[in-house]
């Protein structure tokens, strides 16, 4: 069971990603492009 | 970057969790005459087996409860008003050990027959049918992640045909039955008053909404910890210590930190909206709150340094796993979610500026302070 929760964390920690870091990190250089124009 | 317009966002429910760990409120079933601690103490005297409400109440009270079920059953049978007294007088002393064990109050015997709500019935359906489905239904229509009551509904299934005479199998079962109960009410509760909260100030004209993988996260988080505040002896006292701090915080985060970052996928796409400028009020307040918010991850710290100590020293793994991931999860707040969840209002305001200058331009508007 502990590779079953394993495979659960994974995919949510991808989830994260897709929903949280990946777009933080391009709006930190949106953001950048911004205030260095 | 274009400015686009997007197409609408989603008007989705904030169906932020607040897990009332702390809370003193009465929850469940287990003092209604028509609930299941009762229904057990029915059967028991029925069939004089005290095994059947012993799984009820913790190893400490067991003897009070056979003293309890013996006197009852002497006089039971002198006539049907004294069966009527001694029955109430054994239910009151199953219920009240019972409530204890929780760490509730005993407020009396509640009337068979009350309006419990959807979620309470639908839970004890699904367990009575063996089916996810009616508690799956209630949690889908109220947009709760059924991730983590699946997973308690499972071990509720698991523990459920126990011998009946084998009382530690008993309680096991009756632990996963608390849980799952619990968890469920207090969860469906938590995200019903949310959005009553929010239809009555009406403060946000565009629904923001946390990040599902985020929701998830603090829900497995939510989940362990109630179990742990459910535990017997310093664990679980421990455990209440965490939830004691990490309630108003939690609050808060789902108030404030957390919904912005539901923005973060449309403006990574170059999707800014007006009704965006909503989220402002909240990424401000967060600026202003972060070093509270700050000293309020350094309490919880301390408080899970404590729950992991005593869990280690009983050798209860799992809960020192979990203090782990809750210190690492709030390290992530503070290097990841929060600055992120600033740097949304700020690009907003940098965006909006922008764009009303040039919607200015055009046609004339006046420039609003944002």
């Amino acid at each position: 069971m502990e590779y079953v929760e394993f495979a659960e964390n994974l995919k949510l920690h991808a989830k994260t990603e897709e929903e949280v870091m990946y777009p933080a990190a391009i709006l930190v250089g949106e953001y950048l492009k911004l205030k260095l124009h | 970057m274009t400015h686009t317009i997007s197409k609408p966002l989603k008007l989705l429910a904030v169906t932020a969790v607040f897990f009332l760990l702390a809370s003193t409120e009465s929850f469940a079933h287990c003092d209604g005459l028509d609930g299941p601690v009762v229904k057990a103490a029915r059967q028991a005297l029925e069939t004089k087996n005290v095994n059947l409400v012993l799984i009820w109440v913790g190893k400490n009270d067991e003897n009070t409860i056979k003293e309890a079920f013996q006197k009852t059953l002497a006089v039971r049978d002198i006539s049907k008003e004294v069966q009527e007294m001694a029955d109430m007088y054994f239910f009151e002393t199953l219920v009240r050990l019972h409530r204890a064990g929780e760490g509730e109050p005993y407020t009396g015997l509640k009337p068979a027959g009350r309006d419990l709500g959807p979620v309470i019935p639908a839970a004890d359906l699904s367990i009575e049918k063996n089916s996810f489905d009616p508690i799956n239904n209630v949690f889908t229509k109220a947009n709760l992640s059924t991730q983590e009551i699946k997973k308690l509904f499972s071990e509720v299934i698991e523990t459920k045909n126990y011998e009946p005479n084998n009382v530690e199998a008993g309680r096991k079962y009756v632990k996963a039955y608390v849980t799952f109960l619990h968890f469920a009410e207090e969860n469906y509760e938590s995200a019903i008053k949310h959005q009553e909260e929010k239809h009555e100030i009406g403060v946000i004209s565009m629904e923001i909404s946390i990040p599902r993988s985020l929701k998830i996260e603090h829900e497995a988080l939510h989940a362990v910890l109630a179990k742990a505040t459910k535990e017997e002896g310093e664990i679980s006292v421990a455990a209440k210590q965490v939830a004691k701090i990490l309630h108003g915080h939690f609050v808060k985060e789902e108030e404030i930190a957390l919904p912005p970052l539901g923005l973060l996928t449309d403006l990574a796409k170059g999707h800014i909206i007006e009704d965006m400028k909503s989220v402002l009020s909240m990424t401000d307040k967060l600026k202003a709150d972060l070093p509270h918010m700050l000293e309020e991850h350094k309490q919880i710290v301390q408080a899970l340094d404590k729950f992991a100590d005593i869990a280690t020293k009983l050798k209860r793994m799992e809960y020192v796993e979990f203090a782990e991931n809750l210190k690492l999860h709030a390290k992530t707040e503070e290097e990841v979610m929060y600055p992120a969840a600033i740097l949304v209002g700020e690009y907003l305001k940098l965006n909006l500026q922008i764009l009303l200058r040039s919607l200015k331009e055009w046609n004339m508007l006046s420039l609003p302070r944002i």
